[in-house]
């Protein structure tokens, strides 16, 4: 019965989920930030109840986002993975220190960086992707002579969407690692990975 | 009046238009099929087709403002772009036939139709998929899924993300508001416009995660947890043979494609 009353928390903390998704990223429109922070929801859920909800939360947002820019569904395989990865840090209790916290935004940019590449690589016709990357990608593609081997052309593409999804990855996890911290014990001791961010002295507080 | 008001609820859900009314299923396998067409041929002619047709459509169905602002939010950046970025990468690539001159910049033939050919069946695949979303109400899909055996869970999964979005709009307007009221500079360079954000963002997102356990005791309450039968305010009509022939076409199409798709790959092989 605990199980299952966990489990439906969970179900009503996925669409929670995708509106931060949609939040962070209006309000850096708002603020005219460059960066896009729309992975926030994806992570916090992913960290607090588990892989498959992060990857729910991945998929929705980027169903809806298609409805008024259909290609974001071919990214939905990176938002998804993002919950996968916050999920398994989170196990790992990756998120309850800061520099540890910090470190992880490289992973998460070089699973941005990698699956970007992939999926910019095959939609724009196995070669370099005209999005923001580009600013990067052609210069150091122009600096390394422009070599025509695509093995050389694909590694210089998951260099530019790493190096652009760095410092968003970054402050993305910095924001999770205080949303985190700011949630009450006895929320966190509902939710599956909950009792991760539950500290030694709450917990013989509640035995 | 009271009897036929109560009794409404019981007809078919109808927009007045042969493509709206069409089940939200039959529709997805269609915009779904020629999307996936548009990936796999990958040419500006098929994607240049696709969008005639879907600008066709939206004013057919009334949603041409709605379509032409997010289509062309989609084409313009993604067609300047992409063809400038070609023309860039492949400046001084031997081989390639000169088309013109632009105040000195030399544009080539091959990068031209690459970068045309990626652009148009990105915006055939958008023009397709936004004509779907723009003429089929959510509700109505999922009901048609929750008819096709799909949880009610995944229904409100959808529903209550997308009332949830319009929910949180409206409070980080007015958290906005508010921080601005008691003094936090919301303009300004980029290292103020950060510090503004985390006070935006972190009310936000905590009342909305605590207001879930209450959210979940309500919805409870109204026995969101019933294993049994639902009802539904809703009655999607039945699907007609001739929806199920359209879908079978639009299959067609996409197999038809893929085939053209590895023939070509084989050939170049």
């Amino acid at each position: 019965m605990a199980k299952k009353e966990m489990n439906k928390l969970t179900w009503f903390l996925v669409p929670i989920g995708v509106a931060i998704n949609f939040i962070g990223g209006t309000i850096i429109l708002l603020l005219k930030l460059p960066i896009y922070l729309d992975s926030i929801g994806t992570i916090i859920v992913g960290a607090l109840c588990g892989a498959w909800p992060g990857v729910i939360v991945g998929l929705i947002s980027n169903i809806l986002t298609a409805i008024t820019s259909p290609n974001n569904l071919f990214y939905a395989p990176l938002n998804m993975a993002f919950g996968v990865f916050a999920a398994y840090l989170s196990k790992k209790g990756v998120f309850k220190k800061f520099v540890p916290t910090l470190l992880s935004s490289l992973g998460f940019a070089f699973i941005g960086g990698v699956i970007g590449a992939l999926i910019t690589w095959t939609l724009y016709g196995f070669d370099f992707g005209s999005g923001t990357t580009a600013i990067v990608v052609l210069p150091l593609w122009k600096a390394l002579g422009s070599p025509e081997v695509q093995s050389v052309k694909f590694f210089i593409q998951i260099l530019g969407e790493f190096a652009c999804d760095l410092l968003d990855k970054a402050i993305t996890i910095i924001v999770c690692y205080f949303i985190l911290k700011a949630f009450p014990t006895r929320f966190l001791s509902k939710l599956p990975l909950g009792p991760v961010y539950i500290s030694d002295e709450e917990k013989a507080l509640e035995d | 009046m009271d009897r036929e008001f109560a009794y409404s609820y019981n007809n078919y859900v109808k927009y007045g238009n042969g493509w709206k009314d069409m089940n939200p299923i039959s529709k997805l396998t269609i915009a779904v099929c020629l999307g996936i067409s548009s990936c796999v041929i990958q040419r500006w002619q098929f994607g240049v087709v696709l969008c005639i047709i879907g600008t066709l459509m939206a004013v057919y169905t009334k949603i041409f403002r709605k379509y032409l602002r997010s289509l062309l939010a989609i084409a313009i950046p993604l067609l300047l772009l992409t063809t400038i970025l070609r023309q860039l990468q492949y400046a001084h690539t031997p081989g390639f036939t000169p088309l013109f001159n632009l105040l000195g910049w030399q544009w080539y033939k091959e990068p031209f139709i690459m970068s045309m050919n990626v652009a148009w069946y990105i915006i055939g695949f958008s023009s397709v998929l936004l004509n779907y979303f723009l003429n089929t109400e959510m509700k109505d899909l999922m009901l048609a899924l929750e008819n096709r055996g799909v949880t009610h869970v995944a229904s409100y999964i959808m529903l209550s993300s997308m009332q949830s979005i319009i929910d949180m709009k409206k409070s980080a307007d007015t958290i906005l508001e508010s921080q601005k009221a008691r003094g936090i500079e919301t303009d300004g360079n980029l290292i103020v416009r950060m510090k503004a954000f985390f006070p935006t963002l972190g009310p936000i997102l905590l009342s909305a995660m605590s207001g879930t356990e209450e959210k979940a005791i309500a919805m409870d309450a109204r026995a969101f947890s019933h294993e049994g039968g639902h009802t539904y305010l809703r009655v999607l009509r039945p699907v007609p043979v001739w929806e199920y022939i359209l879908d079978a076409l639009a299959v067609l199409v996409m197999i038809g494609s893929i085939a053209y798709a590895v023939l070509r790959a084989m050939q170049r092989i």
